[in-house]
């Protein structure tokens, strides 16, 4: 019964978008009606009245709304929408990931009959189900905000994406239903063949969610870098034409794939939490492995994250360079240093959990020896990482400096020295990882010196040539080869990554297995466990950020001003109070979650008196 | 090393604080970086009567870092020419001296300009669009938006980078009035027939319309009444927006929207929408002869055509905004009132308009009947 109470929120709301959507797209309404002041007087005019509504509608240039035409509520109506759309994306973005990497885990505990998996998925759903209400909650916030504090822009968007909003709240739907289906049916579709239909419903629940998520992706790269429309923002395409910008495809993966290690993270910390709260032995080692999967889940999606976000950026550079260097090197190029400060800190929280790890089996000695040189490794890579180019300086300091530039920490601050210790930290991460691997295997394959000497030259190649191609190109020839030494460097890491794991795979195949005792790890690492989603959670409201400021002050890039009250962009500062509130705020709410999910499990003790009665009737 | 679990109100209470921690620590850092607020641009007011070279190139100056955002990329970190670093003049003239020069400017000033619009007509070696082989400029042209600078904030532009060298500033200083309509050998009124506007922006170089024509672009007498006058609206402001089939693309010039009066463009789109005739000869009747317009038609559209009055007013959808907008005006005034603005248009001004600016004479100009439909039209716009 009190699972029962989670379905009763989302289908509500669905219902509530569904009717909003209906309500703004009824065939019966005349175009123009429900448009706002600043389209209606183009709606109205003789070619519509005509007759021919849909071509005369299509060709109607984006609005151009002045300032009046926004509503003044008291407060900043750009803060309200981004802490709506913030929260209702780190949730979108969890319910998405969470059923992902549960499908991958129940099919592996079908592959090795091994019931825990089961067991992990479920409760990794568990999570997922209340998260989907929080989801919804907020989506329906957002689309009453929007339409209410930005109805030219909603008008527009409207016009340009059509019944592909009508389509979307039909998806939103079957998500409901779908999931609903695979969490509740979990029980009743366990063996046999019915396991393989349950496998299906995951299937179709992450296909339907991937659908959601590219169809609502297209809206935002529609305003970053618009399709299908002419130059003054008339639709001139079909449908398909302005979903698929230039920007889309690149968007689509890199939050597929950053998705799943927020999903990883979040789930991470909800292990952690239990396996910190065990009363039992038994509860703390099922807990310290669960914490452990989402963890690997989350790094393991995290490593290829930065190689998404370079086609993205390289994509947005080929669409403008002007929008590409306001992120990189204009009025957003500070932003960098907080996201070198986030993503080091994952990278080392990470790192530190798998040496924290290796206390759990006698076989970690051998490795052990080595952490303290990757930890050198990374940190100096991260310093390097955070070393600004420009500093606000002094003239006194300038004098002092002899320069505007410091001659030694100052060439550290450009990209090439950024693109080495980003490079090397991955590959470092993946050594202290593939250690943590081995670190309860013996292998018995007859070429294990063989392979260990390849595996060893890889990684020496790899960093050889990560350190030249920054340094030679760098800073010996022009911005051109610059740029393209970036992707030796990524190759390089790939390689080591990919052989790392195909070498491992092979080599401790028939491993000799040393004792490993889950559980026996310290408390401090499940901080780790913490820091993740925190750090994840405050670097994607960063790249919200980012990503809505490059638009500078339009809504719709180059064919639809911002005209608000907020058509600026606001000082990192400011963006990182709002970063903190959002963060703060979800991990509220997740901690709701965690706390129904753990109520669902709670039995109330039966109360004495009907004990007594049980007893005198026995 | 202690393995000791907590209880679950104390594992709430530590992890929500390291939370909390955390997260105020990264919002400590991104408060320490330097605040920089990137405002919208703001268009200011220039008095370009009181323009001095030394006003116009600080004017330039301040664009070229400002609204141009030309800094973003001409700056020393390579991605473009440093334009602060080097002499313009000099460069623009062995420019045009290469033999991959195919532009059509034929000095350093019309080289600078022409660079700045049309960016690809010559890309600078190892500058172009990666895979271009130095045929496509990354640069956009400035008078199309994201940027969107008038040709008087360009030349501003332009005489900066002439006079930041030590060269002399060529191009006009501007006044109040544009120099291009002063110095224009186009007709200095607007047309009063469809002749006269076929005739002042020579569409008959290219189009068959009124009966004769070349045939680079589609017969258009052979379209009227084919296309919903917004089809038309957009194809002559935006030509290229949508390419009629077998014609090639960026051959009409862009600049009609910039050119045409509200009132030249209504004739023509009246008479290539087939909805308005009466407006002008049809080319079965068409015999040379020139209609002067005066006040022969009664129908209320070719009353606003005649008279101009969407140069100034939103009128049926589409208009200027230096009056308020006739659309729903009915709502507003009654037919008495409406026929008082037009013949005194003084007497009430309406909030927040300027006084003065409607010609005060069209009582003169109009026969009763065009002023009776006309404030009958508008009494019904509510």
């Amino acid at each position: 019964m009190k699972e029962a109470r989670n379905i009763s929120l989302p289908v509500p709301l669905s219902l509530l978008l569904m009717a909003v959507l209906a309500f703004l797209w009824s065939g019966d309404m005349a175009p123009g009606q429900w448009l706002p002041e600043a389209v209606a007087s183009e709606a109205t005019s003789p070619a519509i009245e005509g007759g021919d509504v849909e071509q005369a509608l299509k060709l109607r240039p984006a609005p151009k709304p002045t300032r009046a035409d926004y509503p003044d509520i008291g407060v900043s109506s750009r803060a309200v929408v981004w802490v709506i759309s913030q929260m209702h994306l780190f949730f979108g973005a969890l319910v998405l990931a969470v059923p992902l990497f549960v499908l991958v885990i129940e099919l592996l505990g079908l592959y090795t009959r091994d019931a825990r998996y089961d067991d992990m998925a479920h409760e990794f759903m568990k999570i997922s189900i209340t998260a989907y209400s929080i989801t919804a909650l907020f989506g329906g916030s957002l689309a009453l905000a929007l339409f209410l504090l930005y109805p030219d822009l909603m008008a527009y968007l409207m016009q340009a994406f059509g019944s592909q909003m009508l389509v979307y709240a039909m998806l939103f739907f079957l998500e409901s239903m779908l999931l609903y289906i695979y969490y509740y049916g979990w029980d009743a579709l366990r063996y046999g063949n019915a396991k393989w239909v349950h496998l299906c419903l995951g299937l179709l629940l992450n296909g339907v969610g991937a659908t959601l998520m590219v169809v609502a992706n297209s809206w935002a790269t529609f305003m970053m870098a618009p399709s299908g429309v002419d130059s003054v923002g008339a639709v001139i395409g079909n449908i398909w034409e302005v979903m698929k910008g230039p920007l889309w495809n690149p968007i689509n993966l890199h939050r597929f794939v950053a998705n799943i290690a927020f999903g990883g993270a979040v789930v991470g910390a909800y292990a952690a939490y239990k396996c910190l709260a065990a009363r039992t032995a038994e509860e703390r080692a099922h807990y310290d492995w669960m914490g452990y999967t989402s963890n690997f889940i989350a790094i393991l999606a995290f490593l290829p994250l930065p190689f998404a976000g370079y086609w993205l950026m390289a994509e947005i550079y080929a669409y403008s360079q002007q929008m590409g260097i306001t992120a990189m090197g204009g009025i957003l190029a500070w932003l960098f240093i907080v996201q070198a400060v986030l993503i080091g800190t994952i990278l080392l929280a990470g790192n530190y959990y798998l040496w924290s790890g290796m206390s759990r089996t006698e076989g970690s000695k051998r490795y052990q020896g080595m952490i303290k040189y990757i930890a050198v490794v990374l940190v100096i890579c991260f310093l390097i990482w955070v070393t600004p180019h420009t500093l606000i300086l002094t003239s006194g300091e300038i004098a002092a400096l002899g320069g505007s530039h410091h001659h030694l920490l100052g060439p550290l601050g450009i990209m090439p020295a950024k693109n080495i210790a980003v490079n090397l930290m991955l590959v470092f991460t993946f050594l202290s990882f593939q250690l943590y691997r081995r670190s309860d295997k013996v292998a018995t394959v007859s070429w294990e010196k063989a392979g260990n000497a390849v595996m060893v030259a890889i990684y020496v190649v790899a960093v050889v040539n990560i350190i030249f191609a920054g340094v030679y190109y760098g800073y010996f020839t022009n911005t051109v080869y610059k740029v393209g030494s970036s992707v030796m460097q990524v190759v390089s890491t790939l390689v080591v990554i990919i052989s790392g794991v195909v070498i491992d795979a092979l080599m401790y195949r028939k491993a000799r297995m040393l004792p490993s005792f889950w559980g026996q790890v310290s408390n401090r690492s499940q901080y780790a466990l913490f820091a993740l989603p925190i750090a994840f959670t405050w670097l994607m409201a960063l790249m919200g950020y980012v990503r809505s400021s490059v638009r500078t002050h339009w809504h719709v890039y180059t064919v639809m001003k911002d005209n608000s009250p907020d058509n600026f962009i606001p000082t990192i500062g400011y963006a990182g109070n709002m970063m903190t509130i959002v963060t703060v705020m979800f991990v509220i709410f997740v901690l709701f979650i965690f706390w129904i999910a753990n109520l669902s499990g709670t039995k109330q003790a039966l109360p004495l008196p009907v004990i007594k009665k049980a007893g005198e009737v026995a | 090393m202690s393995n000791e679990n907590m209880s679950g109100g104390g594992v709430l209470a530590k992890s929500m604080a390291f939370s909390l921690g955390l997260a105020l620590l990264f919002t400590l850092v991104a408060n320490l970086l330097p605040q920089v607020e990137g405002e919208a641009p703001v268009e200011k007011e220039v008095d370009l009567g009181a323009l001095t070279v030394e006003s116009y190139t600080a004017l330039g100056e301040a664009l070229f870092s400002g609204k141009g955002t030309c800094t973003l990329c001409h700056n020393d970190l390579g991605r473009a020419p440093d334009i602060l670093a080097i002499d313009m003049v000099a460069v623009a003239n062995a420019h045009l001296k290469d033999e991959r020069y195919k532009g059509k400017a034929t000095d350093a000033e019309s080289y600078l300009h022409e660079s700045m619009v049309e960016p690809s007509i010559y890309v600078v070696k190892d500058y172009g669009k990666k895979g271009s082989n130095d045929t496509i400029s990354p640069m956009p042209a400035v008078d199309k938006p994201p940027i969107e600078l008038s040709e008087m904030e360009i030349n501003a532009i332009i005489a900066f980078m002439q006079a930041k060298d030590g060269h002399d500033v060529t191009v006009p200083l501007p006044t109040e009035a544009p120099a291009a309509e002063a110095e224009s050998t186009e007709p200095a009124g607007p047309a009063a027939t469809l002749e006269e506007v076929v005739a002042k922006y020579s569409c008959q170089a290219c189009h068959v319309i009124l009966g004769s024509g070349g045939d680079l672009g589609p017969d258009l007498d052979k379209t009227i009444g084919h296309f919903s006058r917004e089809e038309i609206h957009q194809s002559i402001v935006d030509p290229d927006a949508v390419i009629v089939e077998d014609f090639p693309p960026g051959v009409m010039p862009r600049d009609f929207a910039d050119q045409m009066l509200v009132k030249e463009l209504d004739m023509l789109v009246d008479y290539l929408a087939g909805s308005a005739q009466s407006a002008a000869p049809s080319p079965a009747d068409h015999d040379g002869g020139n209609d002067s317009g005066s006040g022969d038609d009664d129908g209320v559209a070719a009353v606003i055509s005649h008279f101009g009055c969407k140069a100034c007013h939103i009128m049926l959808g589409i208009g200027g905004e230096l009056g308020p907008d006739l659309d729903t005006v009915g709502s507003r005034l009654d037919a008495e009132e409406i026929r008082q603005s037009i013949i005194d248009p003084n007497a009430v001004i309406a909030k927040g308009f300027p006084s003065g600016v409607m010609p005060p004479n069209f009582s003169e100009q109009m026969t009763d009947e065009q002023l009776e439909s006309l404030v009958a039209f508008l009494a019904e716009q509510k």
